[in-house]
């Protein structure tokens, strides 16, 4: 009976999951492009033989994947890392901030929470306007309102994009980020920190000692999650830059906004289907070696 | 209790199939009903108010043929091409359809589109003319690999430039005598800069140059390549043209604008729409953009428009400067077209003619949307023959040098062309480093590259292409 239950779940997942997998796998073995967009799965085998997709991809210096693969690829790392990172720290301290009783505490959680219920594709817009070099509100303030900075950047031109990328991201995930360590804090026992006192613990002995390592269930699910939901981001990088139409440029381009432009755009499934292969290849090498370091942590036993 | 299960299981079973059924209604398009017959058109955003300003013109159409009426669905500009291309496949389609020109060659090509060469043929007969239509629409009508007219021109996007009369009084230049060359313009725009002219006591730049963030980078740099003598393929899309000395000269001419400082770099960060406002806030002397503008300028700003800037009282619109090959145009516009899918061929043929060689209707919707008319009898109208802004253009439309009707323009506009100039840009901007020409020259050739390797694959896959372009090098 209990089968019977799983049942729809089971297929549920199959049609919306595996079924796309599969074919996603499928055609990127085939040569599958506008001018045979009618055959689809039927589509033949690229001329270079089965992988030819994958060489073009990986190796001819004349596909349009290939040719800005290595930006995309730098690019996504560091966005990936420093994401996960920044999101995770000032989530923490988001999450100290609010474990403690003051009053207002309420109020501020809601307020903290703001950029969270900001869809992604605004908070794309809204910031490709305040990274403006001469009307955008971040180098008023910074040049204009405190004097941080002698002149006023180029932010969405050149090797400052990474950051013109980065800032909005993790403005706009912390708080996920803070409600998830927020739940970890409030589940330590008052007993553990009861006994450090009494052994005389400093704050940074009880931080470093006690809550890091409670924490660790938590902070390695945020740290996986980051990880692999920032190497997929979209959004906020396909607004800022002209709703698809313009190019992030050689420091802003991720690998889903080279791959959607230069395949998926132009109809060029073939392509995209094995860009898009060999990143979950890749994102499957990630989660094992996360595993192998962190399975200890998913309990705080 | 196991036969009781059974059958709630095949109740539940059912009732999902019955509720997946519900959602899959395959009511078809254009269904006729009490023998009225519903035509259904799909257009992109032309107007401020796409729907209702293209059912004024449809209006029209149902009053002279009371049994068909026409459906308008607007499609996003960002979703329009996913959809078209979908529609194309699946043939679960429009009757009628309207297709960005530099789109027909790739939609030609999927053979979806019905052949509308006796409707050109009937439309030249009524209008007493062999070419009813601007010269540089024609190269859409009948792509380079197809054997018949596969859709009608509607609309023209040309680009004249908007200018400041009064900023260019003040610093004593001429912008039709500066527009006779390239030398002439870039010297006139010195001496706008030189000159610091203020207006409403801001400073205005002697031009405006937007970045990389929106489609119309590549439609900025080709018409300073072409007219340098240079292009991106050649006329037959078989042969790549970006990386002669011609082009590379184009754009290094192109780039001065931005190198010379007579359009502030920070401009490169916005888009067009972005810059095209600071020309209404009167900060800019010169700016290009699509014919659409002029609408927007007299259109008060009560109803959305920028009529009682500063820039609205003071501007004047001029042809783009002649460069060394000549005065080469930009031009685009959008096509009509019909799917072979359609269940109403004859009305749909209908409906395509009278969008297309109607003078009323295409009259009406030019007026409204600010784009030039395809057809060429619609010029007479003193609404563009006696307005000094618009009188150039039809100059402008005839002038035009169109994109090559091939398939893959697309992936070369948007996949190469788009990376590779947005590339350019930053190296001119020199947020990365002192400009270096060598770089901008390795870029051109690396996009030649890409295109030299697109064209050998695609004349690899379809030796019919490749047949046709030999036929045609035969005449």
């Amino acid at each position: 009976m209990a089968y019977w239950f799983l049942a729809p779940t089971v297929l549920g997942m199959a049609f919306v999951h595996v079924l796309p997998i599969v074919q996603g796998i499928w055609l990127s073995f085939l040569a599958a492009r506008k001018s045979n967009l009618q055959l689809y799965l039927d589509a033949p085998l690229p001329d270079n033989g089965l992988f030819g997709n994958y060489k073009d991809v990986l190796f001819n210096s004349s596909s349009a994947l290939h040719a800005g693969m290595a930006d995309a690829v730098r690019n996504t790392f560091w966005y990936a890392l420093l994401v996960t990172l920044g999101t995770s720290v000032f989530g923490l301290m988001g999450a100290l901030l609010l474990h403690r009783a003051f009053r207002g505490r309420s109020l501020a959680r809601t307020l903290l929470l703001f950029p969270w219920v900001v869809p992604t594709y605004v908070v794309g817009l809204l910031w490709g306007f305040m990274w403006q070099q001469d009307t955008g509100i971040v180098n008023i303030v910074l040049h204009d309102w405190l004097h941080l900075i002698s002149y006023r950047p180029v932010w969405l031109l050149g090797p400052n994009t990474l950051w013109a990328i980065i800032i909005p991201t993790i403005w706009r995930f912390w708080p996920y980020s803070m409600l998830l360590l927020l739940a970890g804090l409030q589940n330590i026992p008052h007993e553990v920190y009861e006994a450090a006192d009494l052994d005389g613990a400093t704050v940074w002995q009880k931080f470093r000692r006690i809550t890091m390592p409670l924490l660790s269930p938590v902070w390695s699910v945020l740290l996986l999650n980051g990880l692999i939901f920032n190497v997929y981001s979209f959004n906020i990088v396909i607004m800022m830059f002209g709703n698809g139409a313009g190019f992030p440029g050689r420091y802003g381009d991720l690998l889903m906004t080279a791959i959607f432009r230069n395949s998926f755009q132009m109809w060029d499934f073939g392509h995209g289907a094995a860009m898009s292969v060999l990143l979950m290849l890749g994102m499957i090498a990630l989660v094992v070696v996360w595993y192998r370091i962190f399975r200890n942590d998913l309990t705080n036993e | 209790m196991k036969i009781r299960n059974f059958r709630l299981l095949c109740a539940l079973a059912c009732s999902a199939w019955a509720v997946t059924l519900v959602g899959c209604n395959g009511a078809k398009d254009g269904d006729a009903t009490d023998g009225q017959i519903t035509l259904r058109l799909w257009a992109t955003p032309n107007t401020s108010k796409p729907k209702e300003d293209l059912e004024k013109v449809v209006e029209l159409f149902e009053a002279k043929h009371p049994g068909i009426k026409v459906q308008v669905e607007i499609l996003d500009w960002g979703a329009a091409w996913t959809k078209i291309t979908t529609a194309a496949t699946s043939g679960a389609g429009p009757d009628v359809v309207q297709i960005g020109s530099s789109w027909a060659g790739s939609i030609t090509d999927i053979g979806s589109l019905m052949s509308v060469s006796d409707v050109l043929d009937s439309a030249k007969k009524d209008l007493k003319t062999d070419s009813p239509f601007v010269r540089a629409a024609y190269v859409y009508m009948k792509p380079i690999y197809s054997d018949s007219v596969t859709s009608l021109p509607w609309l023209v996007d040309v680009r004249p430039l908007f200018y400041r009369k009064d900023v260019w009084q003040k610093a004593g230049v001429d912008i039709h005598e500066a527009t006779t060359s390239w030398d002439r313009y870039f010297a006139a725009l010195d001496k706008i800069k030189a000159a610091g002219v203020l207006s409403d006591g801001q400073k205005v730049e002697a031009i405006g140059i937007a970045g990389k963030n929106d489609w119309n980078v590549v439609h900025n740099f080709y018409p300073w390549i072409i007219s340098a003598g240079g292009g991106v393929v050649n006329a037959l899309g078989d042969s790549v043209l970006l990386d002669d000395e011609k082009s590379v000269q184009g754009v290094l001419a192109y780039l001065k604008l931005i190198r010379s400082g007579l359009s502030p770099k920070a401009y490169l960060e916005k888009t067009t729409a972005q810059v095209s406002a600071e020309f209404d806030q009167g900060r800019i002397a010169t700016w290009q953009e699509a014919s659409t503008k002029l609408v927007y300028l007299e259109r008060p700003q009560e109803q959305g428009g920028a009529g009682n800037s500063v820039a609205a009282k003071n501007y004047g619109t001029a042809l783009p400067p002649v460069g060394p090959a000549g005065r080469k145009l930009f031009v685009g516009g959008s096509q009509l077209a019909i799917f072979k899918s359609t269940s109403h061929p004859k009305e749909a043929k209908e409906l395509l003619r009278f969008l297309t060689t109607d003078t009323t209707a295409v009259m009406r919707y030019c007026r409204l949307s600010g784009m030039a008319p395809a057809l060429r009898k619609v010029f007479d109208s003193p609404y563009y023959s006696s307005n000094e802004n618009r009188q150039l253009f039809k100059q402008l439309a005839d002038d035009g040098v169109p994109y090559p009707a091939v398939p893959y323009w697309g992936e070369v506009e948007t996949s190469i062309l788009n990376t590779r100039f947005g590339n350019i840009i930053d190296i001119a901007s020199e947020v990365n480093g002192k400009y270096d020409e060598a770089k901008v020259r390795a870029e051109l050739k690396a996009a030649a590259n890409q295109i030299r390797e697109l064209i050998r694959d695609q004349l690899e896959k379809k030796p019919q292409y490749a047949a046709k372009i030999r036929a045609f090098r035969g005449r």
